[in-house]
């Protein structure tokens, strides 16, 4: 069923945005898949909708690099499901991937606005 | 990363994983109050292609490579169980080329790479060569020194331990028990130094290492294992040998052969030995006779150890010719390359090694001739194979993945083939190694893993040249022309590849061929010379090692030894076997004496380039046991055989020729050991005799052993057997053996065996060379088959139309043949050229034969061109009965 509520227009994420975004997201706490996917879209006010094909991949990429952990709880209605935990590794690479992006930002806002500026 | 053996789990968690989320966010639309149907509905909408998604994920596992190897393996292993006959010619093919190379590894490993075993630090171990020098031209390095120079070494900084060893074949007990067996003498400082340690017993020290010490013994482990029955309680046994019984001490661990490839049955201690082994006055006579060995202090190099040892040396120098003779060091690595004496001021490499080295080059030639065989076959497969890896690559298979799935192929092929090839050089190899290898050692463990990695790392490195070729060729094909075509073969390249490699094991066949050529033409020349004396039935009888020492005696006195082997010549006189027999001091091909010598009518005596004039005292029937011609003159006589007699001698004709231009050599004088010694009248000229093989000219003379004019003792018996008496050999040792009841083991032998050896180095490489040059042409001949058949049966349409067309099976034929033919003569042309600079470097492995040898040239082109010819016809011919019409409607 379509919802209304759809992101207005896709935003492609940049390579490695995603990865970083999934280690924000584990932040607060272990999370499974779907959980991840609904914070994230609630957290970006739905606009950012994480695609299942990228989520995956991306998650089982995260834990083969030891960034994130993963193991099998029972849910609260006795579901078997995969949680994710963010290892103390996956904590630094955020600590610094978060300045990369927080710079990447600043430099990327500072490009745009003289730009904006001259457009007739 | 996923092992293979745990993907089956992660599977069932990945599919957990996704119904997980499909269940919850389902759950979360019911509980919004959708249908059940409508929330699982939109659920798996929103989740999207869910095997797209697993799929992807499983590709972050890492490890998948080893399912393409896997599912890669898999289908090459069918492959070739499809196709029986193509898998047996290139396994067959890489099997023969990968086994020349084991063995030959095999071979080489212990003749000179493998690190002697038990030793410690090998690398400090260093070989002592002496090298003296007798006057201009005449210097001469070797590893023989006397005892004395041997003590002189004693306290050089540099040398952490010094010891000393002599080798010899001895008489193991007497009489009708006597067996021979290989003994080494050796310094107390002998074990320690080399750093072994003994599975039973002890070593000698000092105590034992004296003169007149406890004669004790130590034996090694094959000869506790093989004589003496491995037995536990060995420590106190003895062993009879020469004057002494020596009491065993110690059993030397397993495969422990001191510095070199082979060892003794026995270990001695030198100083209590020795006057048995060698001379009652071995420990302080000049003659050299032992092998110093030393060991360095860590950190010096051999070059500064060998500049001290020469200082020390010098320091003691007593003869006057020491005074400039230097030492050399060498590893013992590095020694076991080397020859033991030479003329010259560095020790060389051997014939043997030089030659093992070349047939080592050779195995290699006929891997690349097996390797471009394969890749033919793989090729002409592959080939036929066109439309379905044209269709892959057009339904988007990278071309990596095609040459990895053809690559896996040829290791698969390769994998089998080095399989093969152990069981070719364990059975075909025996004869090789027994060839280069004598003694016991000439058996192959084929679980020594030296041997192993290395059969595996050729033949990775076969698959790979095997198969590369043909998979980078291939895997380039033109789709749309390929499948255009029906999958024949339409481009000229490939059929350019093919021929290229044909032409590359034709060219490297023929340089094998060349080569054995030469080498059999030189075995042939070194067989056939005329060696001066008359070989057949000619036998040698001679004792070695304790009991029958140097004794130099002058002026009549009769030695023990001498006396011994002139009542043996009685006894064997008498022998309805034997024609004649003497006795001599010198025994050919092995020993020779010289004197100071002056002559009648001249100052000096002429320089000879490689001569100084040798002695020999005979018995009296010693020219005609020989079978040397007395050409001038007389022989000697029974009444030149008496002490006290006219003193006469006999010259060699190059002597006489030399010494006496145009006069007349018979009544001049001969004066032995200098200028106050009386005339030796010349009395005959005997034919010269070769003293070796590279030696052509020999200054000789004889003098009468019964009157003593020169004080060796005798060393051997020739004896003469009748031609009509069979089996004389064994009867002439059974005869000598138990003619006393303490003789010591006579060893007889035809003389011309003795000769074997020195052809050792020809036969090896003619047997080599022919070995590998007929393999070699075997595995080209299966290739010029196969390619031919296949490009026959790829041009069968083709035939079939030229048949239609009125074309007769004579022209088909033609056709085939001049196919193969091209590029086997392409080939002939470029192995003359190679052939021709592999014969300058083998020039000095010859034997007066030249390089370029116009026969021999003539011969291996022939006869590689008629078996191109005969390979090539075969399938022709079969061509040639293709039905016109059967191989049109096969379209």
């Amino acid at each position: 069923m379509a919802r209304k509520d759809r992101p207005l227009s896709r935003i492609e994420l940049l390579q490695g945005t995603l990865d970083l975004i999934i280690l924000q997201t584990l932040r607060w706490g272990p999370r499974h898949g779907y959980g991840i996917t609904q914070l994230i879209r609630a957290g970006s006010n739905n606009v950012l909708q994480v695609d299942t094909g990228s989520l995956y991949p991306a998650l089982h990429r995260l834990e083969r690099r030891k960034l994130i952990a993963a193991e099998w709880q029972i849910s609260e209605n006795s579901q078997r499901v995969r949680v994710y935990t963010l290892t103390e590794r996956g904590r630094r690479q955020l600590a610094a991937e978060r300045s990369r992006w927080t710079q990447l930002s600043a430099a990327i806002a500072g490009l745009m606005k003289p730009q904006a500026e001259s457009e007739p | 990363m996923i092992w293979p053996w745990r993907r089956r789990d992660r599977e069932a968690a990945l599919d957990e994983e996704v119904q997980g989320h499909l269940a919850m966010a389902s759950r979360e639309r019911l509980a919004r109050g959708e249908s059940p149907a409508d929330a699982a509905y939109a659920a798996r909408r929103e989740f999207g292609n869910r095997t797209l998604v697993k799929e992807v994920t499983r590709q972050m596992w890492g490890g998948l490579w080893i399912d393409d190897w896997r599912r890669d393996l898999r289908y090459a292993l069918r492959g070739l169980r499809r196709a029986p006959g193509f898998t047996a010619a290139v396994v067959l093919s890489l099997a023969l080329g990968i086994g020349a190379n084991t063995t030959m590894f095999g071979v080489l490993d212990t003749l000179l790479l493998k690190p002697p075993a038990h030793v410690r630090d090998p690398g400090r171990v260093q070989r002592l060569y002496l090298q003296r020098n007798y006057g201009p031209g005449a210097i001469f390095t070797g590893i023989q020194a006397s005892f004395p120079e041997y003590e002189r070494l004693q306290g050089v900084p540099a040398f952490q331990a010094l010891a000393a060893s002599f080798l010899a074949e001895v008489s193991l007990g007497r009489g009708a028990d006597a067996r021979p067996v290989d003994v080494s003498a050796v310094t107390a400082s002998y074990f320690p130094l080399l750093g072994v340690r003994p599975v039973l017993g002890r070593f000698f020290d000092a105590m034992d290492d004296r003169v007149d010490g406890a004669p004790v013994a130590v034996v090694s482990w094959r000869f506790w294992r093989g004589q003496l029955h491995g037995d536990p309680g060995v420590l106190g046994r003895t062993l009879p040998i020469g004057r002494f019984t020596y009491t065993i001490v110690g059993v030397a661990p397993r495969d422990f052969t001191g510095p070199d490839p082979t060892g003794p049955d026995i270990w001695l201690p030198l100083r209590t030995a020795a006057p048995d082994l060698n001379s009652p006055r071995a420990l302080t006579s000049p003659m050299p006779w032992i092998e110093v060995l030393a060991r360095l202090v860590p950190g010096t190099t051999p070059a500064a150890a060998a500049a001290q040892a020469t200082l020390a040396y010098r320091r003691g120098a007593q003869l006057p010719y020491e005074k400039t003779t230097t030492i050399l060091l060498r590893s013992v690595q590095e020694a076991r390359g080397l020859n033991p004496i030479q003329r010259g001021d560095r020790p060389r490499t051997s014939t043997d090694a030089d030659v093992a080295l070349w047939v080592g080059a050779l195995a290699l030639a006929v891997l690349l001739v097996a390797c471009a065989n394969a890749a033919n076959l793989l090729l002409a497969r592959g080939l036929s194979r066109r439309r379905e890896l044209a269709l892959r690559l057009g339904l988007g298979a990278g071309r990596a993945r095609l040459i990895r799935q053809m690559l896996v192929e040829s290791l698969v092929l390769a994998a089998a083939g080095g399989g093969a090839a152990l069981l070719v050089a364990l059975w075909g190899g025996a004869a090789i190694r027994a060839f280069l290898l004598p003694g016991p050692s000439s058996s192959i463990n084929l679980l020594e893993p030296r041997l192993l990695v290395f059969t595996a790392a050729v033949a990775t490195l076969a698959g790979l040249l095997a198969g590369g070729i043909p998979a980078w060729h291939l895997s380039g094909a033109d789709v749309a022309a390929s499948l255009r075509s029906g999958g024949r073969d339409v481009t000229a390249t490939r059929g350019r590849l093919r021929s290229t490699l044909l032409a590359i094991q034709v060219a490297l066949t023929l340089t094998l061929l060349v080569g054995a050529g030469l080498f059999v033409r030189s075995l042939r020349n070194v067989e056939t010379l005329d060696y001066g004396l008359d070989l057949q039935h000619l036998l040698i009888a001679d004792m070695r090692g304790p009991g029958m020492t140097m004794t130099f005696t002058l002026g009549g006195e009769e030695d023990p030894r001498s006396a011994l082997y002139l009542r043996l010549l009685r006894h064997i006189q008498a022998n309805p076997a034997v024609a004649r027999a003497a006795a001599s001091v010198g025994t050919p091909y092995y020993s020779s004496y010289s004197l100071t010598l002056r002559v009648s009518g001249r100052d000096s005596l002429p320089a000879v380039a490689s001569s100084v004039p040798t002695f020999n005292a005979v018995s009296v029937d010693y020219f005609a046991t020989a079978g040397i011609p007395i050409v001038r003159g007389r022989g000697f006589t029974d009444a030149d055989e008496v002490l006290g007699a006219p003193r006469v001698a006999v010259v060699g004709q190059t002597f006489a020729r030399l010494v006496w231009p145009n006069r007349n050599p018979i009544g001049q004088c001969l004066f032995l050991g200098g200028a106050d010694s009386a005339c030796v009248e010349v009395i005959g000229v005997a034919g010269d005799r070769r003293p070796g093989i590279r030696e052509d000219v020999a200054l000789a003379y004889y003098v009468p052993y019964g009157q003593h004019l020169v004080s060796p003792p005798i060393d051997c018996l020739l004896i003469r057997t009748r031609p009509s008496a069979e089996g004389a050999l064994g009867e002439v040792q059974r005869a000598l053996q138990t003619a006393e009841a303490d003789v010591p083991y006579v060893r007889v032998e035809r003389l011309a065996d003795r000769l074997v050896p020195l052809w050792q180095s020809w036969r090896l490489g003619a047997t080599m060379f022919a070995a590998f040059g007929l393999l070699a042409l075997v595995i080209a001949a299966l290739g010029l088959y196969a390619v031919t058949a296949y490009g026959v049966a790829q041009r069968t349409q083709e035939i079939g139309v030229r048949m239609a067309f009125g074309a007769q099976g004579r022209d088909v034929v033609r056709l085939a043949v001049w196919q193969a033919l091209r590029p086997a003569t392409a080939g002939a042309g470029m192995g003359l050229l190679a052939a021709l600079v592999l014969a300058r470097a083998i020039r000095a492995l010859l034997f007066q034969v030249q390089p370029i040898d116009p026969a021999t040239l003539a011969i291996s082109i022939g006869l590689l061109l008629i078996i191109a010819m005969i390979a090539a016809i075969m399938p022709a011919r079969r061509a040639a009965r293709v039905d016109p019409m059967a191989a049109l409607r096969c379209e």
